[in-house]
């Protein structure tokens, strides 16, 4: 049981890391049908962001952070203007885009190797302490990322159901057309769009660096598959979906590996597969996510 | 070749059921087709013909209700069976295949050709071969009805919308179907073209006893061609029979007239009737 | 070394052409003729090269009779994962199909005694033992290489050997592909990509196209898998990331969607960038290390992919008109 416990725990964790950076790529896969490839190289521009305050001019790591969320922010919003609005203005298709994400993948993800070489690099924080909690033991940096994560998902929770933008938000993804047509500003939106979701994705980078200690430019591409798998299981779209969905798969990929579970559980090297296996089989059958409404358009 | 029979029930609908979110865009429509006949099926904008359409070929699936083409049901079966079984349909908005030729676009539809199974490409090369031959010279014939011979190397993106409609109407006569579901065929098509259309159609079905189901706004072009009118609004079948009795009766005025969805239609029969005798034979 | 001119050196770089040649033109069937999004593509090349090793190591099988099953396995494989996901939407297609190679690659690196595990197949039958797969592979290619000593005497080294191996396979391939996607069955390919619905009512069985375009690309896949694992005796599960299959796709949208003698030259375009740019030795390049210039390819690489969509998506080969057509 303790053991249970200990793996949900360890599971919030995981969860909420995908979940902050599931809610950008959900939005801007339903509002702008761009299946962003590149998502993930966001989250490692934010992790070295931090990287360069905490490491480079030795300022804290809080700072770094918030230092992060303006830098991908900043990012996201330059990239909507400089690369995927002329893109769509010049009529590509959700192929097309898709491709491009691939293409701008490879070059964000290399340019940072350019920069910061592809050796692991970690913040200069302590986070070996451990704490007991009952039975659950946690680091610290696992108990940070757990507060910063309610926080956040809490607070994104609230400008989603409360403020102007937020419903706009949920409106344009719901149809684009719809939006335009009742008179919201598409295009400012779409921007404010990408700068909360690059922010939240910097924000997430910077929390995964910290909870895996070590990072290097491919952690992005290793998270992408399993915040894809979060956004498809709360519903493409949906940012109060990509965050259920995030902690859904976070304890499910680590609950998996119990072993009072039939066979000892899924041997714990094959979580990710789990994760993608969730992801195959929802898009098989409830494509609409697990929360959605099934659309007959 | 004998002349088939044309007497009994080729299709058959009974209690077809559809819906969009709320809207029941076909709601327990009931219908039969004569084998051999030109039916014409009309009813106002909206009244869920192309939704029926859609459902016969196997596009969408009915919620309830009984579909049987030739005695078997197709309620279920997908749409690529269906028109195997020789029954085809065009589309109202037209589907050129617009990066291939328009001479592709007909060979495409030809049945029975042996070349589109991997295996026998391989194992029987010359009967692809030759069928192929086939196809191609009655592609060519057909463009040529259709108008469309001249354009056959062109790219199908580069045609018009009516020439679209005639590509579609020519595919589905590469089939050789035993039924053809023409939905709106005559839309943007030169009159006088059309009426060699529908001489065609006349043609194929007093040699080969080939059944028309179509979908028109035309009522001249209805009242015409037809033997049986279907008239559907609001998702059902409100009125059939030969055309002079359709026009006569007030269901289907009533719904012309417009308290229902289809309020203003252009060429409603509603212009020509209350009864006036014929000016159709 | 006067890099340039060294004769051994540019027939690697052709070898890699080759082999991505082959292998793009799986994708190009798959994608270009009939439309899938597969972005799992590499999982096929991988599934060809483990398959024949294993079987020549663990099993004792003949090379060729491993060679022959490792490719239906793959199109088996093919058929598995297309059962359910072929009739999805492009984008959830491509999703689905890059989480099937990554499961594929997941497993190559955690089974270790099925495959060697991380290290690749130099640990395939276990630790200390180098073991070899393509003993046999090699015997034919010294045997391929007397032939050709007869024409070029004694140019005629093992690297070249590949070079026309490869090559002669590959241009088989094209020849066939283009007989296939000419003939009456490549034409409902062509049509599945370009609308679903109008093949569907002209009574074609979609499904059934779209399952065997994928899995006929899977077996030129493995294909490609089998010379990879020839020409890099050893591999592992790293060398089938989905980097790969984004190299394919730059490849076909290169050389152009639907045309396969696109390939070839999109293959020798993208080979001459990864391998070819050693040369490039002039300031500021020469101030970057191998690994910077390993970086510096692949942003090129990406601005090649996103300057393709942007400005020319028909490729160098395709026709503007084609892509205006609605
Ligand atoms: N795919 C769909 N999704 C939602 N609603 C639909 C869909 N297709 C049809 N409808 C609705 O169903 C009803 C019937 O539409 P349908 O296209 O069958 O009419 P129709 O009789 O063919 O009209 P027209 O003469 O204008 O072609 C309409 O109210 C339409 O809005
Ligand atoms: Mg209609």
């Amino acid at each position: 049981m303790n053991e249970l416990l200990q793996l949900i725990a360890n599971g919030l964790v995981t969860g909420s890391i995908i979940a902050i950076a599931a809610i950008g790529l959900s939005l801007v896969y339903g509002i702008l049908k761009i299946v962003n490839f590149a998502h993930g190289e966001y989250l490692v521009f934010g992790a070295y962001m931090a990287l360069v305050v905490n490491v480079t001019w030795g300022q804290s790591l809080v700072l770094g952070a918030l230092f992060a969320m303006i830098m991908t922010a900043l990012l996201g919003i330059a990239l909507e203007f400089g690369l995927w609005r002329p893109i769509r203005r010049r009529g590509a298709g959700i192929v097309s885009l898709l491709i491009v994400s691939i293409g701008l993948a490879l070059v964000l993800r290399n340019s940072i190797l350019l920069w910061q070489g592809g050796a692991p690099r970690r913040y200069d924080v302590d986070v070996f302490q451990v704490y007991e909690l009952g039975p659950i033991r946690l680091s610290l940096s696992q108990i940070v990322v757990i507060v910063v994560a309610s926080v956040v998902i809490v607070g994104i929770g609230l400008l989603l159901a409360r403020t102007t933008l937020g419903k706009a938000m949920r409106a344009l993804s719901d149809s684009r057309d719809l939006a335009s047509v009742s008179g919201i500003d598409t295009d400012r939106i779409t921007a404010y769009t990408w700068i909360v979701g690059s922010a939240l994705a910097g924000l997430g980078g910077v929390l995964q660096g910290l909870v895996q200690n070590a990072f290097e430019p491919n952690m992005g591409f290793r998270l992408l598959l399993l915040i894809f798998a979060a956004v498809i299981l709360g519903g493409v779209g949906s940012a109060y979906g990509a965050l259920v969905g995030g902690l859904v798969l976070g304890l499910m990929m680590e609950v998996s590996t119990w072993s009072a579970l039939p066979a000892g559980g899924v041997d714990s090297v094959y979580k990710p597969v789990v994760a993608f296996v969730v992801l195959i089989l929802v898009l098989i059958f409830r494509p609409q996510g697990i929360f959605g409404r099934a659309r007959t358009v | 070749m004998s002349v088939p029979e044309r007497n009994g029930t080729i299709l058959e609908l009974s209690d077809v059921v559809k819906h969009f979110g709320g809207v029941a865009a076909v709601a327990g429509a009931e219908l039969d087709v004569r084998r051999g006949s030109i039916t014409a099926l009309i009813g106002p904008n909206g009244a869920g013909k192309t939704t029926l359409f859609n459902i016969v070929s196997g596009f969408y699936k009915p919620e309830r209700g009984v579909i049987s083409f030739e005695g078997e049901r197709i309620d279920r079966k997908p749409p690529h069976a269906i028109a195997q079984r020789g029954l085809v349909r065009t589309f109202q908005i037209t589907k050129a295949l617009t990066k291939m030729s328009v001479l592709e676009n007909m060979m495409l539809a030809a049945p029975h050709q042996p070349g589109e199974q991997l295996w026998r490409l391989v194992f029987t090369p010359r009967s692809a071969r030759a069928r192929e031959r086939e196809v191609h010279e009655k592609a060519h014939e057909l463009l040529k009805l259709v108008r469309l011979d001249r354009l056959a190397g062109d790219y199908a993106g580069t045609l018009s919308g009516g020439q679209r409609k005639l590509l579609e109407f020519g595919r589905a006569l590469m089939r050789d179907p035993t039924m053809i579901m023409l939905d709106e065929p005559m839309a943007g098509v030169n009159p006088s073209l059309g009426l060699e259309l529908l001489d065609h159609m006349k043609r194929l079905q007093d040699e080969r006893g080939t059944t028309f189901l179509l979908i028109e706004h035309d009522m001249e072009v209805v009242m015409n061609v037809s033997e049986r009118v279907i008239v559907m609004n609001e998702g059902r079948v409100i009125s059939a029979g030969p055309p002079d009795e359709v026009r006569r009766d007030q269901a289907v005025i009533d719904a012309y007239l417009g308290t229902g969805r289809g309020a203003g239609e252009p060429s409603a029969p509603a212009e020509e009737t209350p009864p006036s005798e014929g000016d159709t034979a | 070394m006067s890099g340039l001119a060294n004769v051994q050196f540019w027939a690697f770089v052709g070898v890699v052409a080759g082999i991505y040649t082959i292998f793009a033109l799986g994708l190009q069937l798959q994608f270009g003729f009939t439309g899938l999004l597969n972005f799992g593509h590499v999982a096929f090349m991988a599934i060809g090269a483990y398959t024949m090793a294993i079987l020549v190591v663990k099993v004792e099988w003949p090379l060729w009779l491993s060679a022959l099953v490792a490719i239906a396995v793959s199109m088996l494989f093919g058929l598995i994962i297309g059962l359910p996901t072929v009739r999805l939407r492009a984008d959830y297609l491509a999703i689905t199909t890059i989480a099937f190679g990554e499961i594929i690659r997941f497993i190559a690196v955690n089974q270790q005694t099925l495959t060697g595990g991380p290290q690749g197949t130099i640990n395939l039958t276990g630790a200390g033992r180098a073991s070899s797969y393509n003993r046999e592979w090699l015997d034919f290619q010294g045997w391929a290489q007397d032939q050709l000593e007869v024409i070029l005497g004694d140019h005629a080294t093992r690297d070249l050997t590949m070079l026309v191996l490869v090559w002669i396979v590959a241009v088989v391939l094209i020849v066939l592909l283009q007989f296939m996607v000419h003939s009456p069955w490549g034409r409902v390919l062509r049509s599945v990509r370009e609308d679903e619905d109008a093949t569907s009512a002209l009574g074609k069985n979609v499904f059934s196209y779209k399952l065997q375009a994928l899995a006929v690309g899977a077996a030129i896949g493995a294909i490609a898998g089998l010379f990879f694992a020839f020409q890099f005796s050893f591999f592992s599960p790293q060398d089938f990331d989905p980097l790969t299959t984004f190299f394919a796709y730059v490849i076909v949208l290169l050389g152009g969607t639907a045309k396969n003698w696109g390939v070839p030259v999109g293959a020798l375009i993208f080979a001459f960038i990864f391998a070819g740019t050693r040369f490039l030795d002039f300031w500021p390049l020469s101030e970057l290390t191998s690994a910077d210039r390993a970086f510096l390819r692949l942003i090129v690489v990406g601005l090649i992919l996103i300057g393709l969509m942007a400005f020319r998506p028909q490729g160098i080969f395709g026709k503007k008109e084609e892509m205006v057509l609605e």
